[in-house]
């Protein structure tokens, strides 16, 4: 489904995914991480289809890193038990294997609903300006992915028509049909490549500077919304930089106090700055059950 | 004004010792003029075209000289020529760069450096003018072939050409969609008066509404004239070109003595029949009746397909509905149809790229799934897909060819493809790429690739689009002599011509099934729409007449 | 704050160096004004690199996607090969999901180009020499591009590193990094000659990527 963040501009989805994405990487104070994990998973929920088997899938891995993390990390002041002839597994290195879990398993997340709201089109719009020709490179290559794959199947039915076709042979002869398969597609390819460059000149392309035509609208309140977040993310910065998100967990465990004023705004903007999705999807929801409940 | 003004131009490619790709070409192209160039493959039409854009012109020598708007092409810069001169090739998918329809349609005002708001309004125009709103937002992989050509169309038209040229634009379409397109382009001549150049072997199309004809052939220019008269010319000439031209005026000059102006559309011809037998009893007026085809009475068929259902995934719907056929042997079996209705895919089931979920298909009586390993496809079946290039992997025609040979030693396997490359008429292709060839003559030698696995039955998808009339006699007797050998053809088509003039027996299919099987003639004279174009102009007098030979035989027997 | 930064954010600071090496590398070819030809070509072939896996459903675990890479660097030198391998590793992902890895493989790919165009100039015809690229290929996957795609995933499991962990990564890695090195050793002993001769009929009849 297509919620209302996912129709914003692609400059605030490109700023909003770097901004998470860094941050889930940096921040690994406990209270910072559960804002980070909490909003990355109903933002998620908010535009997949298929929710299940991905969640369960990270808290597998989640579970996973967390355990195996002191294995690997013997440092700690507070030893949980010992195996292997005295090898210390450590309270520390547990806590701090849960936070390299869920960090990890945030960011996973985080690209997996940016997968799905950062489409190829709103990515090339964001480089366009920056990388012409490489934006250029890249639009086409999407453009050719679906069509040689088409041609690959055309390949391979057009030599089964003609019994020539390894899908029973051994792995040898299966490897070396796909090499042929390959082939074909290549010359048909390059063949076709050279109308492709053809076509481009004759529409003037490289006749002088080119523009980049988006059709992507800036609204009002979007420009509002941008500049919120470019506070935003000035106030978390900030509060970074004051160590309101120190955290330290070999080989004693040391958490930033939060009761600080400073400190306590730095996590309320950083918690308010990755709710944006998941506020916007409820707010779209509410408006439309007021405006039914109208009618 | 003139637009094209060529004074004696020629031009060679590098390295051929043979004569020139053009020779002394003089031609002039007045503005919103509607010019069709026409010759047989190789001819030098695609050359001359190219040469009207400077950065299209291949690598050559060129000498004469060609003026757009006055002054030499050469003085307008790439800027200028992009946005005035207009250009659409042959293959849709290719000449398509991005992957959005809304990105392709900006993309030659993107490369003009357009501000935003122009190229907005330019877009929205373009598309409602050829209708693209519905897929704006698609991606160009979800296109149709007609859709995607449109495409191509609009994104040249975008940047408001004052010249379109067009190269074969519809060859590798269906007959649907590429009327569609050449209406459009008639549309854009007529209402914006953009002059419009254009190759294209479906004469039948643009013919009629065509300004001057020029006919090209061997690199010179045979004729320029109206249509009238460059019919007259061919016809005076018999010139090859003769073939290509719409059934009624071939039907007219089959007939007549030449008095009255000549037919170039059906209904022009049909009235034209009118006055011919205004003062002529009508004494023949049809052919015998024919018995009707009785599948029943086959009883050694080479095919049999019972109650064929299949779909591609478990819930997609169904797209062959319980097919169910016989064919004989040694003849040749077209089954004609409308796009997507599954012809291909019916095909593809005999042959087994697609498993249909339930029903059988027997091959000589005995069930595919019978024959073993390999079995099959050495010397029993094969087919001839739609895309003769999916065929070619080797560098030369000769090495994939090879690739075919079942022959015991050297001697017997060169035999071989020597035999089906004269069968063919691919000799002289043998050592070249098999994309340096026409696509007339990829059609050849991939139809020789398939011949060499010796098959007794052969299956062909849609082997005539994109060929050109002349061409089209040559393959019919190809496949004439293929059936006179024994083999049994099965062919898809969607050329309702050639399957009247060169078919054994006709099925419709629709909507995942065979509706009728019958005679080519008692099949298209029971059609009135689904018919040739020489039964649709004589159905009011003649009753079964269904090819423009047979029309002109019976007006011969009425003389 | 900011030592303790460089000293616990490996995967952050390693990943922008990536990044902005690449983005030069990019903005100097754009600098270039590459002709149109030349690049719809490196188009064409990072898209076959990546359809490519395609044509080997039938076979388990192989992808030829290194090997066509590398023989584009082969043909092109270590520029284009850079090139195809970035794109073809980002656009891949496009498909395949992309996440915090798609900066190392695109580098590890890269690099994989930049190696093979270390070859540009030599012949390759004979089958000792096609050989002998295969094996080359298969040790530039086992000792450069999987352990580039190793550390990646080291960075991005681990803040601290201790030998364990990197013992851990990198053994685990090794199985992977060889099937994969095999794929390219495969990929280059059968399409190597093929290829380079498709790239070289280009290259004359449509002018393609001549030296400037």
């Amino acid at each position: 489904m297509k919620h209302i963040f996912w129709q914003y501009h692609p400059v605030i989805h490109l700023i909003f995914y770097i901004g998470t994405v860094l941050s889930g990487m940096l921040f690994m104070h406990p209270a910072f991480l559960a804002c980070s994990i909490i909003f990355s998973i109903s933002c998620y929920m908010t535009v997949a289809k298929e929710k299940r088997r991905f969640l369960s899938g990270m808290l597998l891995v989640f579970l996973l890193l967390s355990v195996l993390n002191p294995v690997f990390n013997p440092s700690g002041s507070h030893v949980l038990f010992t195996y292997m002839a005295g090898r210390h597994y450590t309270l520390e290195a547990l806590c701090y294997g849960m936070a390299m879990a869920a960090m990890f398993v945030t960011v996973l997340t985080w690209f997996a609903s940016y997968q799905i709201t950062m489409t190829s089109d709103k990515f090339l719009y964001c480089f366009s300006r920056l990388l012409p020709a490489v934006s250029m490179v890249l639009t086409m290559v999407l453009r050719f992915l679906p069509l040689y794959g088409r041609h690959l199947k055309k390949i391979a039915d057009a030599r089964k028509g003609i019994g020539k076709s390894a899908e029973n042979g051994t792995l040898k002869e299966r490897t070396e049909d796909g090499m042929l398969l390959v082939s074909a597609l290549t010359s048909w390819a390059l063949e076709g490549g050279m109308v492709t460059s053809s076509a481009m000149l004759s529409r003037g392309y490289g006749s002088g500077s080119r523009t980049s035509f988006c059709i992507y609208k800036w609204r009002g309140k979007e420009k509002c919304l941008l500049f919120a977040m470019l506070a935003d993310i000035v106030l978390i910065v900030y509060c970074m930089i004051k160590g309101g998100a120190f955290v330290s967990y070999l080989p004693v465990l040391e958490i930033a106090d939060l009761s600080d004023g400073y400190r306590m705004a730095g996590l309320i903007g950083y918690a308010a700055f990755l709710a944006i999705p998941t506020a916007a999807y409820v707010m779209e929801e509410i408006r439309w059950f007021i405006l039914r409940y109208r009618m | 004004m003139v637009h094209f003004k060529i004074q004696d131009v020629t031009f060679a490619y590098p390295d051929t010792t043979d004569r020139p790709a053009l020779e002394h070409i003089n031609l002039e192209i007045r503005q919103g003029e509607y010019v069709t160039v026409c010759g047989a493959s190789g001819s030098g039409k695609t050359t001359l075209l190219r040469l009207l854009k400077s950065v299209l012109t291949p690598h050559g020598t060129l000498s004469g000289e060609i003026l757009f708007c006055g002054r030499p092409l050469q003085e307008a810069d790439l800027r200028e020529q992009s946005s005035k001169i207009g250009y659409v090739m042959q293959n849709p998918d290719s000449q398509i760069v991005t992957d959005k329809v809304w990105h392709e349609l900006a993309f030659g005002l993107e490369s003009l450096g357009y501000d935003q708001k122009t190229i907005r309004l330019r877009v929205a125009e373009m598309a409602s003018y050829f209708g693209i709103e519905h897929w704006f937002y698609k991606n160009v992989s979800e296109l149709s072939g007609g859709q995607k050509q449109l495409l191509n169309l609009a994104s040249v038209m975008a940047m408001q050409p004052e010249v379109l040229i067009l190269d074969e634009p519809t060859s590798q379409l269906d007959p649907i969609a590429a009327a569609d397109f050449l209406n459009t382009v008639k549309k854009i001549n007529r209402e914006l008066r953009t002059t419009v150049i254009i190759t294209e072997h479906r004469l039948e199309d643009i013919f009629y509404a065509s300004d001057q004809v020029v006919v090209m052939e061997k690199g010179k220019i045979a004729a320029v004239d109206t249509p009238r008269a460059v019919g007259a010319f061919l016809k005076e000439g018999n010139h090859e070109m003769l073939a290509a031209l719409p059934t009624p005026l071939l039907v007219y000059y089959g007939v007549e003595e030449q008095k009255n102006s000549a037919p170039l559309t059906v209904r022009e011809g049909a009235e034209w029949l009118d006055t011919f037998f205004a003062d002529r009893t009508l004494k023949v007026s049809a052919y015998e009746a024919e018995a009707p085809y009785e599948e029943d009475e086959i009883k050694d068929p080479a095919v049999e397909v019972k109650e064929l259902y299949m779909r591609y995934e478990k819930n997609a719907p169904d797209i062959l509905k319980g097919v169910s056929f016989r064919v004989e042997k040694g003849t040749l079996f077209a089954i004609v149809g409308g796009n997507g209705t599954g012809k291909s895919t019916l095909l593809k089931s005999i042959c087994g790229i697609c498993r249909p979920y339930s029903g059988k298909v027997k091959i000589f009586g005995k069930r595919m799934e019978k024959y073993c390993k390999g079995e099959l496809f050495s010397g029993n079946l094969a087919m001839l897909p739609q895309d003769p290039l999916s065929l070619f992997v080797k560098k030369t025609v000769r090495e994939d060819l090879e690739e075919m040979t079942t022959g015991k030693n050297k001697k017997d396997r060169e035999d071989e493809i020597t035999r089906i490359a004269k069968l063919c008429q691919i000799t002289e292709l043998l050592e070249k790429h098999p994309y340096d060839s026409s696509g007339g003559e990829q059609q050849r030698a991939a139809l020789a690739k398939v011949l060499l696995t010796q098959p007794k039955i052969l299956l062909l998808d849609e082997p005539t689009k994109g060929m050109d009339a002349i061409f089209k006699k040559q393959f019919a007797d190809i496949l004439k002599e293929l059936n006179n050998q024994g083999i049994t053809i099965i062919l898809v088509s969607h050329d309702v011509e050639f399957c009247a003039k060169y078919a054994d027996t006709v099925s419709m299919f629709f909507d995942g099934t065979i509706l009728t099987t019958n005679t080519p003639r008692n099949f298209f004279s029971k059609n009135s729409f689904y018919t040739t174009a020489a039964n649709r102009m004589s159905r009011h007098i003649f009753e079964n007449a269904v090819t423009d030979g047979e029309v002109i035989e019976l007006c011969q027997k009425n003389l | 704050m900011s030592k303790e930064l460089i000293n616990s954010h490996y995967y952050i600071v390693s990943t922008l160096v990536i990044l902005a090496a690449t983005g030069i590398f990019f903005l100097q070819y754009e600098k270039q004004k590459p002709t149109v030809k030349d690049f719809v070509t490196l188009a064409v072939l990072s898209a076959v690199a990546v359809v490519s896996r395609a044509a080997f459903a039938m076979v388990p675990h192989f992808k030829p996607i290194t090997g066509i890479i590398m023989i584009c660097g082969i043909a092109f030198g270590s520029g284009a090969g850079f090139f195809v391998g970035v794109i073809s590793a980002f656009v891949s992902n496009f498909i395949f999901g992309q996440g915090p890895w798609t900066p190392w493989q695109m580098f590890a790919y890269g690099i994989a180009g930049v190696c093979a165009g270390f070859l540009k100039k030599r012949e390759i015809h004979t089958m000792p020499q096609v050989l002998l690229t295969a094996v080359y290929g298969f040790f530039v996957v086992l000792l450069i591009v999987g352990p580039i795609l190793d550390t990646g995933s080291l960075f991005m499991m681990a803040n601290v590193i201790t030998k364990e962990t990197a013992g851990a990564v990198y053994l685990s890695g090794l199985p992977v990094n060889a099937i994969h090195g095999a794929a390219t050793f495969i990929t280059l002993l059968l399409f190597c000659r093929p290829l380079l001769e498709k790239l070289n009929r280009m290259k004359q009849k449509y002018g393609i990527m001549n030296e400037r």
